[in-house]
Formats: structure tokens, C-alpha cells, sequence
């Protein structure tokens, strides 16, 4: 009796201990699946990895992972992925011979770049959250608009009346009147002043004439040389208002330089279509295209072209294949159904979808991996990527097609001069690239339907009536088609921006900035015409006063000459001859 | 002052090596190299684990010795490398090899690793060598720990008393029965 009880007893407590360890190896195994799980997909994205709890069921060789979250090696502050449930159900055959081959698996729940909850954990050298991959994006063509832009402000904001030849040459022969006119004035008065001292010292010849021989036989030339003198002083005096018109007419004629000179100046370069575009879009589509390319990058981190470009595992010597073996992955997922949302375009989408043949190492399976993501509603989304490592060349292809993606209001262009105004619309998104070794070829097309753009300027271009021109071409524009083109490689991308708002713009500032440039230098001539002819009026006044101011000193002068010819015509000339005569009666001379 | 320093060392080594005579002690030092030796991860190493814990062999010393050449395995990995990588691709035994190998759980093994293949021979190779000089040390140290004289070779030097003797123990005599 007593030994029946005792050979239970220990039978029971050897069954303890034997459910015991069962559950203890339940425990270990998924805690090292969990583990496990973390390592290997810290080592292929190179970020941390969080698994919120594990779950292994060995009879039926199923283990499930919830709240898995991957950070995103380039923005500590976001997740890459995270998903709320993964259910795998591994293949036992293949535990046997140390590979993990998912036959079939769901992950449900699936978000991307969602933001952490812990901003901390992330690589020590993770670079700020737009990342590296922007680095590549070239705002040259943006550069180039801003500048065309600039330059054109301050073309108009520019004083060309400076530059002008006629406002130059009213200038000169403002300045140089003054001194003309004295210098006339000082020949004026020194004529006269001789004139007085010419009577005077008649006068005194007149007294006592045998003194002043010489000067009485010379006195006929010296009143012809002063005649003569004051019949060029007088034709200078008349002829002032001559002088003035001689620099009209240059001035006029400097006009006709002027008007070309302002149309030359004010003609601005064309800029090309391309250019302006990339002016209005590019900092629109530079987040877009840099997720692009980030995602292909990611890709080929994950899955590279070259498996011995990956980071060898830490282990210790090296795994020999014998002969007649076959090298297989270590990971193979065959199929895995998803399921969570997708963040395209300011839309959230929900979407279904499958992930088939992923391999830890794709150069030892041989399908490619296909992942296909579905989206049915308002707005839709159709996604396919494949990654081919089968053949030679490393092949990646990533397709997507969104329709009726609602677009809010935006405002284009980069500069307050000029921009253009987006009303909200809905908007398709085709995109297929493809990266064949390391060459990255394919386009990304942005389609606006019902787009209503207007032009908003600003700055000093605002002050010119363009508004109407640039609105009246723009207006035309029923959708607004952008085309991105990529190429480059990888490490290199390229990107190319073309849109038909590029060469609309072009046309209707062509059209609109041409017209007011020919306004401008319009008005500048005429302003600075009015300028001259004020000026020259001005000068002309004061030629006649002047003119007027010589007159009285003329004709003093003149009175005089006249009444010392009257004098000599009424007395005679003394001659030679006439000395030795018989003076007259009563005379000193006898 | 030396013994105050020695004395811990001295219980360490009491503790180690009492309870179990030389035979087991030898045994368990040798089965502990050639653990420490391997790399672990494998079902070579988890299989000499096993068979430690299985054997009547002197469990803490085959751990210590576990311990210790852990250290030494991974210091001659190169030339444990060279070894293995020699060994396994010798062209007579690749049919053999890729036979194993694509057994179940042949992978699991990891013989076709060079540096546990390597590790594997050196340690078969110094199993023999080690078993005696671990044997005539733990000979020569027993009775020194336990202040004693030496006893004869195939004699325990622990006292068994009757209630706990067991047919382990019987096997080999004690000293009181000798």
C-alpha cells in the first residue's frame, strides 16, 4: 500500500516537473524567437527593433509577433514600419535542417513612418528626419528662376534716366550756358570800355592834334576794327537763341538713342519652360521624389545586389558547402498576406495585400520577391514591387498607380515675385522606376484634373499691369500634367521636372512682362523728355533775359561808335597836307 | 598571510574535486576542454552538454574546464580554421559529408563549419592526454586538499558510510574497505 503510494507520488511529481519544463521550454523558445527576430532585423535594417510580445506554438508550428516596430535608421523620430499582429506558420520539415520557411503568414495592422513614442532609440548617427537622400535633389533650375526674377525687379526698379544721352545733354549744356554767357557778357563790357576810352582819348587828340599824330592817322582803322568787332558781338548776342536750338536738335536726336537704349535695357532673357518649372514644383515634388528614392534605396539595403556586399554575420570560420549540396536561404517567407495603411499624397489609404518569396538571401532562391498592395474605395491604390535577384543583374521594379487623391490649395514658386495658385482638386499619381544594377531609369507622373491656376505677383513687379496678361493664358489650363524623370544611379540620382504650367508661364510672362516693359520704357522716355523740355524752356527764358540784359550795353556801345563817326565825317581828317595851310582867321597859328 | 590567500582557493578546489573519485573527475575535465573548445550553437556542443550532465563525470570541473577553454578555443580559431577547412574539403569524404549534412538535423550539427570541425579534432586529439593528466593531478591533489597521504590509484580517498553508499560508490572501494 505504501509503496503503491509512494511509486505514484513520484510518478506525479515527475509529471509535474515533465509539464513544468514544457512550459518553461514554451517559454524559452518564444522569448528566443522573439530574440532572434530582433537581431536578424536589426542587422538587415541597421535600426532598433521592437517586438511587444511573442507567441510559439510548436504542435502546430505556428508563432505569432504583436506591436512590432522598426525605426527608421535616417529619422530616429519615426518608425520605418510597425504592425500590431504577425502570424507565421513555419514549415517543421525545414526546422530539421536549420531554415525557417514561412508557408504561410498575415501581418495585419501595418503602418509606415509613424512617429515614435520614444524619440531616443535610433542610431546615434541617424541624420535629421528628411534625411540624407534629399542631398541629391539639385535646386539649380529653382536658383535660376529666383535669379531671372530678381534681375527683371530690378531692371525695373533701376533709374535709367541717368543713362539717357538727352538728359545728359541737357545736363552739359545747362552747365556750360553759364560760362558762355559770362564770357560773352566780359566781351560786351570790355567792348564798351574801350569805346569810352576811344572817345576819350579823341578828345584829347581833338585838343591838341600835333601830340597825337599817329593816333588821329590810325584812328579811321581802329573805328573799323571796332565796327567790325561790334558786328560779331552783335551776331553773337542775336544769335543765342540760335545756339539753343543747335543743342535741341542734338538733344532730339540723342531721344531716338534713348528710346532704344530703354527698350534694349528693358528687354529681358527668355527663360526656358523647363526652368519655371522646376521653379514652381520642385519643392513640391522634392519630398515625394526623395521618398521615392529613399524607398528603392531601402530596398536594396534590405535585399542587396550583391550578397557578399552585405555585412558578414558575426560567426566564428566559415560554412563549407560540399559537393552535390544546395545552398539555401536561412529565411524564406513564401507567402504573407498584408493588410494596415499606407500614407500616399496627404491620403491615407487602407490596402490589402500579399508578399510572396522573400528570401533572406534572394541569390540562393529562385523566384523573385513580388509584394502587391491594393487599395478599393474613393481613392485607390494599386502597388507592385518586384525584386529580382534571379538573374545576373540585380533587378528592381516598383509601380504605382493612385487615383482621385485629393490635393489641398497650393501656392507654387518659390519667390513672392511670382507664384501661382492651386485650387483643391483631385489628382492621379503614376509612377514606375526601375533599378537595373545600379542604374535608375523610369518617371513619376503627377496629373491635376480641374486645376484652376492663378498668378499671384508681388514685390516691384506688382507696381506693373501684368496681372491680366499672366491671368488670361493661365486660365486656359484645364489640368496641370507634371513629369518627373529619374535617372542616375543609386548613389547618383538625377531628376528632371517638365509640367505644362512651365511653358504656359513662359508664354504669358513672355507676353505679359514684354508688353510691360515696352510700357516702362515708354514712360521713361516720355518722362524724361518732359524733363529736357522743361529744363530747355527754362534755359531758353533765360537766354532772352540775358539777351535782353546785353541789348543796352550793345547799343551804348554802338552810340557811341555812331556819334564818333558823326564827329570825324563833320570835322574832317587832319592830313599831312593840311598842316602847312594858311590857319584860319583868328587862330593861334599864324 | 600566503595561507589566508590560499584558503579560498583551497575550499574552491575542495569543493571541485570532492565527492568524486579520479576517474571522474578526469572524465569530467575532458568532456569540459572539448565543450570549451567548440563553438557553441550546435548539436555537437549541446550533445557533449547533455552527455555531462548525463555521465557520471565530475559536473563542476567539466564546467570550469568548459569555462576556460572557451577562452582558448576562440584564441586558436585560426589554426582550428585552417584545420577544419582542410579536413572538410578532403574530396574521398565529401560524398560522406554532403550525406550527413542532408540528414535531419544534420545541419544543426554544424560540422560543416571549419572552426567547429577544427575545434572538434583538437579536442578529440587532446581527450586522451588530458583524461590522464587530469587523472594523475587530481591523484596527486586530493589527498593534499584533504591534508592526507596519497592513496593507492584505483582507491577513493573519501569515506562512504554504509546508509549512503550507492552502487556507484560501491563500485570503487573506499578507503576504510581497502
Amino acid at each position: 500500500m505504501m509503496a503503491d503510494f509512494l511509486r505514484r507520488h513520484r510518478v506525479m511529481v515527475r509529471l509535474g516537473l515533465l509539464a513544468a519544463l514544457i512550459l518553461l521550454a514554451q517559454w524559452g523558445v518564444g522569448q528566443y524567437v522573439k530574440w532572434s527576430v530582433i537581431q536578424s532585423a536589426q542587422d538587415i535594417v541597421g535600426a532598433s527593433v521592437e517586438v511587444g510580445s511573442s507567441r510559439v506554438s510548436s504542435l502546430n508550428g505556428r508563432f505569432s509577433l504583436h506591436d512590432v516596430r522598426v525605426a527608421n535608421p535616417h529619422a530616429p523620430l519615426r518608425n520605418l514600419l510597425e504592425a500590431q499582429d504577425c502570424q507565421f506558420s513555419l514549415d517543421p520539415e525545414a526546422l530539421l535542417y536549420r531554415r525557417a520557411v514561412v508557408q504561410q503568414g498575415h501581418v495585419r495592422g501595418l503602418r509606415f513612418a509613424t512617429p515614435r513614442a520614444d524619440g531616443a532609440i535610433g542610431d546615434s548617427n541617424a541624420e535629421a528626419d528628411n534625411g540624407p537622400w534629399s542631398d541629391w535633389l539639385s535646386s539649380a533650375s529653382a536658383q535660376q528662376a529666383r535669379l531671372w526674377l530678381d534681375q527683371l525687379e530690378d531692371h525695373l526698379q533701376e533709374d535709367l534716366s541717368d543713362q539717357l544721352q538727352s538728359v545728359r545733354l541737357t545736363d552739359q549744356l545747362l552747365a556750360q550756358w553759364p560760362t558762355q554767357y559770362d564770357a560773352l557778357e566780359k566781351r560786351v563790357r570790355l567792348f564798351h570800355q574801350r569805346t569810352v576810352e576811344l572817345q576819350s582819348q579823341i578828345h584829347d587828340a581833338q585838343a591838341n592834334p600835333l601830340r597825337h599824330v599817329d593816333f588821329l592817322e590810325h584812328l579811321p582803322d581802329t573805328l573799323a576794327a571796332l565796327r567790325s568787332e561790334y558786328q560779331k558781338l552783335q551776331l553773337e548776342v542775336d544769335g543765342l537763341p540760335d545756339l539753343a536750338d543747335a543743342d535741341r536738335r542734338a538733344i532730339v536726336a540723342a531721344r531716338r538713342h534713348d528710346e532704344k537704349l530703354l527698350f534694349d535695357k528693358l528687354r529681358f532673357e527668355p527663360i526656358d519652360d523647363n526652368v519655371l518649372s522646376a521653379y514652381l514644383l520642385q519643392r513640391q515634388f522634392a519630398g515625394p521624389v526623395s521618398d521615392l528614392v529613399g524607398c528603392l534605396q531601402w530596398m536594396r539595403q534590405i535585399v542587396p545586389a550583391d550578397p557578399q556586399s552585405a555585412p558578414p554575420a558575426h560567426r566564428r570560420g566559415e560554412d563549407v558547402l560540399f559537393a552535390g549540396c544546395r545552398r539555401a536561404p536561412q529565411l524564406l517567407i513564401r507567402s504573407l498576406d498584408l493588410q494596415g495603411a499606407v500614407c500616399c499624397g496627404n491620403q491615407t489609404f487602407e490596402f490589402t495585400g500579399k508578399l510572396t518569396d522573400y528570401a533572406s538571401d534572394p541569390t540562393l532562391h529562385d523566384r523573385p520577391l513580388h509584394v502587391q498592395l491594393k487599395s478599393d474605395g474613393s481613392a485607390s491604390l494599386d502597388m507592385r514591387a518586384t525584386v529580382d535577384r534571379t538573374g545576373p543583374v540585380a533587378r528592381d521594379e516598383l509601380s504605382l498607380d493612385c487615383r482621385n487623391i485629393p490635393v489641398p490649395a497650393a501656392l507654387l514658386g518659390e519667390s513672392d515675385k511670382l507664384r501661382l495658385s492651386l485650387v483643391p482638386t483631385t489628382a492621379s499619381l503614376v509612377v514606375h522606376v526601375v533599378v537595373a544594377g545600379n542604374e535608375l531609369s523610369g518617371d513619376l507622373q503627377f496629373t491635376q484634373d480641374h486645376a484652376e491656376v492663378t498668378p499671384r505677383v508681388g514685390g516691384e513687379l506688382k507696381r506693373l499691369p501684368i496681372a491680366a496678361s499672366l491671368e488670361k493664358p493661365l486660365h486656359g489650363i484645364d489640368s496641370v500634367k507634371t513629369r518627373v524623370v529619374l535617372r542616375g544611379t543609386l548613389a547618383e540620382p538625377h531628376w528632371q521636372i517638365s509640367s505644362n504650367l512651365g511653358p504656359a508661364l513662359a508664354k504669358a510672362t513672355r507676353d505679359a512682362f514684354g508688353q510691360a516693359a515696352r510700357q516702362h520704357a515708354a514712360q521713361v522716355v516720355a518722362k524724361s523728355q518732359q524733363d529736357v523740355d522743361e529744363r530747355l524752356a527754362g534755359l531758353d527764358r533765360q537766354i532772352a533775359r540775358q539777351q535782353e540784359a546785353l541789348k543796352p550795353q550793345m547799343a551804348q556801345s554802338t552810340g557811341l561808335l555812331d556819334e564818333i563817326t558823326q564827329q570825324q565825317a563833320q570835322e574832317g581828317r587832319i592830313s599831312y597836307e593840311r598842316l602847312g595851310d594858311r590857319p584860319p582867321a583868328g587862330s593861334l597859328f599864324r | 598571510m600566503f595561507s589566508f590567500l590560499v584558503r579560498p582557493l583551497r575550499a574552491t578546489m575542495q569543493t571541485l574535486l570532492s565527492g568524486d573519485s579520479s576517474r571522474q573527475l578526469a572524465a569530467g575535465f575532458s568532456l569540459g576542454m572539448v565543450l570549451g573548445l567548440l563553438p557553441k550553437g550546435n548539436l555537437i556542443a549541446m550533445t557533449l552538454c547533455v552527455l555531462i550532465f548525463s555521465l557520471r563525470v565530475n559536473t563542476g570541473l567539466a564546467l570550469v574546464a568548459a569555462v576556460l577553454f572557451s577562452w582558448v578555443g576562440v584564441l586558436g580559431d585560426s589554426f582550428t580554421h585552417q584545420l577544419g577547412s582542410e579536413v572538410l574539403h578532403i574530396g574521398v569524404l565529401q560524398a560522406g559529408y554532403a550525406s550527413l549534412y542532408n540528414l535531419p538535423l544534420g545541419p544543426w550539427l554544424g560540422f560543416h563549419n571549419s572552426v567547429v570541425m577544427g575545434s572538434l579534432l583538437v579536442g578529440l586529439y587532446l581527450v586522451y592526454p588530458a583524461y590522464w593528466a587530469s587523472y594523475a593531478g587530481s591523484r596527486w591533489l586530493q589527498p593534499r586538499l584533504n591534508g592526507r597521504s596519497a592513496l593507492p590509484s584505483a582507491v577513493s580517498w573519501r569515506p562512504v558510510s554504509a546508509a549512503n553508499s550507492s552502487p556507484r560508490r560501491e563500485a570503487e572501494p573506499t578507503r576504510e574497505a581497502a
